[in-house]
């Protein structure tokens, strides 16, 4: 009868000790799940912010292209204009 | 030509006729030459007018660029950070459930040996499988480990996941890195010089304003990439290796480099935060040695990797003698 007590409890003590281990996993598992979870999100504000600056620099790229555009036109025609008052 | 007339040469009118030709010829062409230089000048002026808006243009441009291109080179350089200290993360959670495992591994022992004993007390052999607890116990220490394998996984997924996301980040705003050269090449298209000699004649000529052209900016130093060490982990942890806890460890390792030297950890705070270990996380030496890898990664600690194997091969050795 005290062996069988005995190793009734030990096998609670077991049940418990296995318990708490898993208990443990479960928590590390929450923990760095949350923190990926966190890594991931600071990745998209990231993202998002490269996305918004990649349109605004299209948009300084086009402006500045316009410009250019602009420029070359009028010295080729101001360029021709010379040539032919020379002649 | 006066002493050939004094002379009564023969010819000599003619000759001073076609003196004076050739002089009014000449005087003709000095002023087409004086034209075209005139014309060669103007047109060199202009082109230099239109080149000095280009490049003010280009200016412009390369100073609104830079102007967000520096806090995008700062995301870009955060996602790199994130990254590492996803690495380091997921090296610490590996060496949490490393410890775990093996628990597991002791309780299972833990249960041989109660069996052993049932069996010992008369039970028989399907009596002791149909044991609630000995049933229980299999399906917890089962689920601890599918636990662990299914959270490894779900990390390993999320890494790709967010490494895809960065690359993409990284492949999108690699261009305009580019397109800003671009520019900086547009000012590098020059007008050419005419090298037309100056007037050497007339003082009406001299102090012809000088068109300055701009001085190109220079160009921004080339970026060194972070070289990518060959992704080969470190060596796994040994079983039945001893651990240590991982605040001893690390003030044994700030104690071994000390403060001054490269790798010296003064933020526990954040290294603990970044490997997502405990205070009281125990550590075998390999697992302390890929954590460390990782951390300093992330915090871009410039260490080689084969001097902090050395390092922390050493360092071990001393620890495990003071023991």
């Amino acid at each position: 009868m005290d062996t069988n007590q005995n190793t009734a409890n030990e096998s609670d003590a077991l049940l418990d000790e296995a318990k708490e281990v898993v208990k443990e996993i479960d928590e590390t598992n929450k923990e760095s799940r949350a923190h990926m979870d966190a890594i991931e999100k600071e990745v998209d504000e990231s993202i998002n912010a490269i996305d918004r600056t990649c349109t605004e620099l299209d948009q300084i790229e086009k402006e500045t292209g316009d410009e250019l555009d602009t420029l070359m036109s009028a010295e080729e025609k101001d360029l021709a204009e010379e040539d032919s008052v020379d002649e | 030509m006066e002493s050939l007339k004094m002379e009564h040469t023969p010819g000599a009118a003619s000759i001073s006729l076609k003196l004076k030709d050739i002089e009014r010829q000449q005087e003709k062409l000095l002023n087409k030459k004086d034209k075209y230089q005139s014309k060669f000048e103007s047109r060199e002026n202009k082109v230099k007018i239109y080149t000095n808006e280009r490049d003010k243009i280009a200016d412009k441009f390369i100073g609104r660029y830079d102007e967000k291109l520096k806090p995008m080179e700062e995301k870009l350089e955060r996602l790199q950070t994130c990254k590492n200290e996803m690495d380091a993360a997921i090296a610490g959670t590996k060496a949490k459930h490393n410890r775990l495992g093996e628990h597991l591994a002791t309780l299972e022992e833990k249960k041989r040996k109660l069996e052993e004993a049932y069996r010992k007390a008369g039970m028989s052999e399907r009596k002791i499988k149909k044991d609630e607890a000995v049933k229980t116990f299999e399906e917890i220490i089962a689920g601890g480990r599918d636990g662990m394998r299914k959270e490894m996984e779900a990390l390993e997924w999320q890494k790709t996941k967010i490494n895809e996301k960065i690359a993409k980040g990284d492949r999108k705003a690699n261009p305009y890195r580019d397109k800003r050269e671009k520019f900086v090449r547009v000012k590098e298209g020059r007008p050419i010089e005419m090298g037309v000699e100056t007037r050497t004649r007339g003082e009406t000529f001299k102090g012809e304003e000088e068109m300055k052209t701009h001085t190109r900016r220079e160009r921004p130093e080339s970026q060194t990439e972070e070289s990518e060490e060959a992704g080969n982990e470190t060596e796994q942890a040994k079983e039945g290796e001893e651990t240590f806890e991982a605040k001893y460890l690390l003030d044994e390792w700030n104690a071994y480099l000390t403060p001054k030297a490269v790798g010296y950890i003064k933020d526990v705070k954040d290294f603990m935060q970044t490997t997502r270990l405990y205070i009281f996380s125990e550590v075998k030496s390999a697992e302390f040695k890929n954590i460390l890898e990782k951390y300093y990664k992330a915090r871009k600690v410039l260490m080689n990797k084969y001097a902090l194997e050395a390092n922390v091969d050493a360092f071990f050795k001393k620890i495990k003698n003071k023991k």
